[in-house]
């Protein structure tokens, strides 16, 4: 086990590389001047000297493969270099914001599983009945929804009419538990319904199919009881699938927290890459994106360490 | 089933009669005593997050909201944008090069911090103005606020509480930008460093900074020993990004004022009884540029034909609702010394003059197919604008009328960094921009020295303005000052390098709890201290 997960910690290297390649290149050849953006609210007039002075001063008018080799060196070293924007150490600024995209995106997976687990199998345990199409009907909604109308929705509904929620911010734990857990109902909410809309979908899907497996037949006519062959024979079975896909599904939470966190005021890395993006504060945006894919990785390493607890059958070894 | 459908028939209802409940409870609140009462917190919701608190370094808004109230700075700008004292009493100009300011005797450094132990926080003298100054001129602070003090050759210490500015030529807006220069101290800042001093910052301003989470609040508390005593406790900036989200926590009360109410919004929160709403003092200048320096845009006659061709009234009634922007004739704004709404001579609406002025130049349309055409050649035109809703409805509607005319567009709305970018290497015809053209805008507009990106972006060169710009700079009497910038703006104005378009206002909203409030990101100054009623 211990050399499978070696193994794939150097399988990341390469994907990690391959990654930093490609959004340096993507940022490079897209049009935006992260000097002339820097420059946009200034009071007065700046002159094309101080421009130009500013982007030699920050090496932008070497050649790429210079740029890149000289920012990879610095990396590789631990150094993600300063932001051209603020001038702070950008692996400082990431890592500060690390702890609330992952609550947000943990709690919005325990949504999703909360959700789409129990509709899931009630479809697929009655199916065709009115739960089943309510669930249906439900994960139908959720995929269609957009996160962001979502969100101003469940924030007008639940924060201006109801009062009951705060609509923006995370609170802090000094306030209390409470607090924090308050202001992450709705951003947790909103990302996790998407997703368990999805999952539901697949549970029923999955569930259906293993309720046709010969050892279902059997466990029912062994006379076990309808609970017991559900959720020790039918639901284990049917977990693999969809746990694999929970596992793919935290990347695309990652991404959806961008959207959330920026609507909620979450301060989160998701708000850090998009500002980032907008300044074409390259620095940034190569440490956000390279840390958001390191979690990615570590969470799919998880994911395929659980399938050994899952199904005995999988070794590593 | 029955159940089921019931229950969640039972559920539905009572939301709807909870969110029924929710709507009916914002009453009017009572109208609160008139007498300022201390303490409470109040919440500001700010679409920005701040990137620096180090008032030498920050470009931002979001970073000048927090600074602003924890630095000071020798004068500030009033509700009407009139220069008021701050840190200095009084100040004189004994002539054009020379400034004098006297500064109060009773402003202190804030203390019970790792610098300054309680109660031993040591007087603002003269010598921290100097250094202040000096620091951002330094080339090595490679300070981004350098253009403000860009004209000042020397700051001298008269005594302890006396500074006197010199500058190279004269500066008719050194004061105005002297509002925006913050006083720091050399021991706090070494005490510290600079990397230490813009995430805790320490100042002399009216309040004391006491904690920051990045991107989610900034939390300022009073500076008891200030020479007004703030009747606020404590003001928590939270940035907001999303308009929407911060509108609506602005109405359920999760923040206490906003700025930046969209225009579409206003009449909504004006509506709320708990609610009210600020137009501020000045309004942002929007415009159409055109390339001063390529064909077919560089005659002047041409883009006079352009500018016949568009009604602009027509255009800015469809874009805004009443009050929310004014028709410009000119770059410079409502409110700012120049304005002059009488050079709406200058532009009509007239297709047909439009048509003519074209044929003279040689545009017509000799194969029949609608388009104006010279030279084999159909006149097209690339038209490229940012993405907010004002300025793309703007493209659209010159993009129509253009096309009404018989003139090809290509329009293209750009992602801002992406249209910095394509203004920068010339690649339009006519741009549609704008920005806060505040008292020394047409400077940086349309002076040839400053031509650019971010200063005079549609290449616009003419020797007489430059003259007439240089000049008025010089005169730092505004009466002497107006006839001169008033010349200037009226010769742009015939040259229509722009086709100004609106003025658009902005517009702070506050729960009416707050009071002695006049839209501003300053809460304690001579004129007003902003308290709470409740």
């Amino acid at each position: 086990m211990l050399k499978f997960i070696i193994r794939r910690l150097l399988q990341a290297i390469p994907t990690l590389l391959g990654i930093s390649i490609v959004v340096f290149l993507m940022v490079h050849l897209a049009p935006g001047d992260p000097v002339l953006i820097m420059l946009g609210s200034q009071e007065q007039a700046i002159t094309p000297e101080r421009i130009e002075e500013l982007r030699e001063e920050w090496g932008f008018n070497d050649p790429l493969y210079v740029q890149y080799w000289r920012w990879l060196k610095n990396a590789l070293r631990g150094d993600l270099g300063k932001s051209i924007y603020t001038g702070q150490d950008v692996f400082k600024t990431i890592v500060e914001r690390i702890p609330a995209t992952l609550l947000l995106t943990i709690s919005s997976m325990i949504v999703a599983i909360a959700i789409s687990l129990p509709v899931g199998i009630i479809s697929a345990v009655r199916q065709y009945s009115a739960w089943d199409y309510i669930g249906m009907v439900g994960a139908l909604l959720g995929v269609s929804m957009p996160a962001f109308w979502l969100a101003l929705l469940s924030m007008y509904v639940f924060s201006l009419k109801l009062g009951w929620l705060p609509a923006t911010g995370m609170g802090h734990f000094s306030q209390g538990l409470g607090t924090v857990i308050k202001h992450l109902i709705l951003p947790s909410f909103t990302l996790g319904f998407g997703m368990a809309a999805m999952t539901t979908r697949l549970t029923r899907s999955s569930m259906l199919e293993v309720f046709r497996q010969d050892y279902i037949r059997t466990a029912k006519a062994k006379g076990l009881s309808e609970k017991v062959v559900i959720y020790r024979h039918a639901l284990k079975n049917a977990l693999i699938p969809i746990v694999t896909v929970i596992g793919t599904q935290f990347g695309s939470l990652l991404g959806g927290a961008v959207v959330t966190e920026t609507i909620f005021a979450w301060p989160g890395m998701g708000r850090q890459a998009i500002a980032s993006i907008q300044r074409r504060d390259l620095p940034m945006i190569q440490g956000n994106v390279l840390l958001m894919c390191l979690i990615f990785v570590l969470v799919n390493l998880i994911v395929d360490i659980s399938y050994t607890w899952l199904d005995p059958r999988i070794r590593y070894d | 089933m029955r159940r089921a459908t019931r229950l969640i028939l039972i559920i539905l209802a009572t939301m709807l009669l909870l969110i029924g409940c929710g709507s009916g409870n914002q009453q009017p609140q009572p109208g609160g005593s008139t007498e300022p009462k201390e303490g409470g917190t109040l919440v500001l919701g700010d679409s920005w997050s701040v990137v620096t608190m180090d008032p030498a370094m920050y470009n931002d808004d979001g970073s000048w909201h927090v600074i602003n109230n924890v630095f000071d700075a020798l004068v500030a700008h009033n509700s009407k944008r009139e220069i008021i004292p701050r840190l200095a009493e009084s100040w004189e100009n004994p002539d054009n090069n020379t400034w004098i300011f006297h500064l109060r005797k009773d402003a202190r450094w804030q203390d019970g911090n790792e610098v300054f132990p309680e109660g031993e926080g040591p007087e603002v003298t003269a010598e921290d103005v100097k250094y202040s100054i000096e620091r951002i001129l330094d080339p090595a602070t490679r300070s981004a606020r350098v253009t403000l003090v860009n004209s000042v050759d020397k700051v001298e210490v008269i005594d302890k509480y006396t500074v006197k500015i010199t500058t190279k030529e004269p500066d008719a807006f050194l004061l105005d930008n002297l509002a925006s220069v913050y006083i720091v101290n050399k021991q706090i800042i070494e005490t510290l460093g600079p990397e230490k001093f813009a995430r805790n910052p320490i100042g002399s301003g009216p309040f004391k900074f006491e904690e920051m989470k990045p991107d989610d609040y900034v939390s300022l508390v009073r500076n008891e020993d200030y020479y007004i005593k703030p009747n606020l406790e404590r003001i928590i900036i939270k940035p907001i990004p999303d308009p929407n989200a911060l509108l609506i926590a602005l109405e359920s009360g999760d923040v206490d004022v906003v700025a930046q109410v969209p225009q579409k919004d206003v009449e909504r929160i004006e509506a709320d009884p708990n609610l009210e709403v600020m137009r501020q003092a000045t309004a942002a200048y929007r415009y159409m540029a055109f390339h001063c320096e390529n064909e077919p845009t560089k005659d002047p006659k041409f883009r006079e034909a352009i500018a016949l061709a568009i009604d602009m009234d027509a255009a800015v009634n469809a874009i805004f609702p009443p009050g929310m922007a004014e028709r410009a004739y000119g770059p410079v704004c409502p409110n700012i010394l120049g304005y002059d709404p009488s050079l709406s001579r200058y532009w009509e609406y007239n297709p047909e003059k439009a048509l003519d002025i074209l044929a003279e130049l040689g545009y017509q349309d000799t194969d029949g197919d609608g388009y104006l055409d010279k030279d084999g050649k159909p006149l097209t035109l690339r038209i490229i604008a940012p993405q907010d809703t004002n300025r793309t409805k703007l493209s659209v509607i010159v993009a129509t009328s253009l096309d009404e005319l018989g003139i090809k567009t290509e329009v293209q709305n750009l992602e801002w960094g992406t249209l910095l970018s394509e203004v920068e290497k010339g690649n339009f015809d006519i741009h549609i921009l704008g920005g806060y053209s505040g008292p020394n805008g047409m400077l940086f507009m349309f002076h040839s020295r400053n031509r650019g990106p971010n200063g005079n972006s549609s290449l616009y060169s003419n020797p007489e303005v430059d003259e007439l710009l240089d000049r008025a700079i010089a005169l730092v009497n505004p009466a002497e000052r107006e006839p001169v910038w008033k010349q200037a703006q009226e010769l742009i104005v015939q040259d229509k390098p722009h086709i100004p378009a609106y003025h658009e206002y902005f517009f702070f909203a506050y729960n009416k709890k707050v009071q002695d409030y006049y839209g501003s990101f300053q809460f304690v100054t001579l004129e007003n201290n902003v308290w709470l009623s409740e």
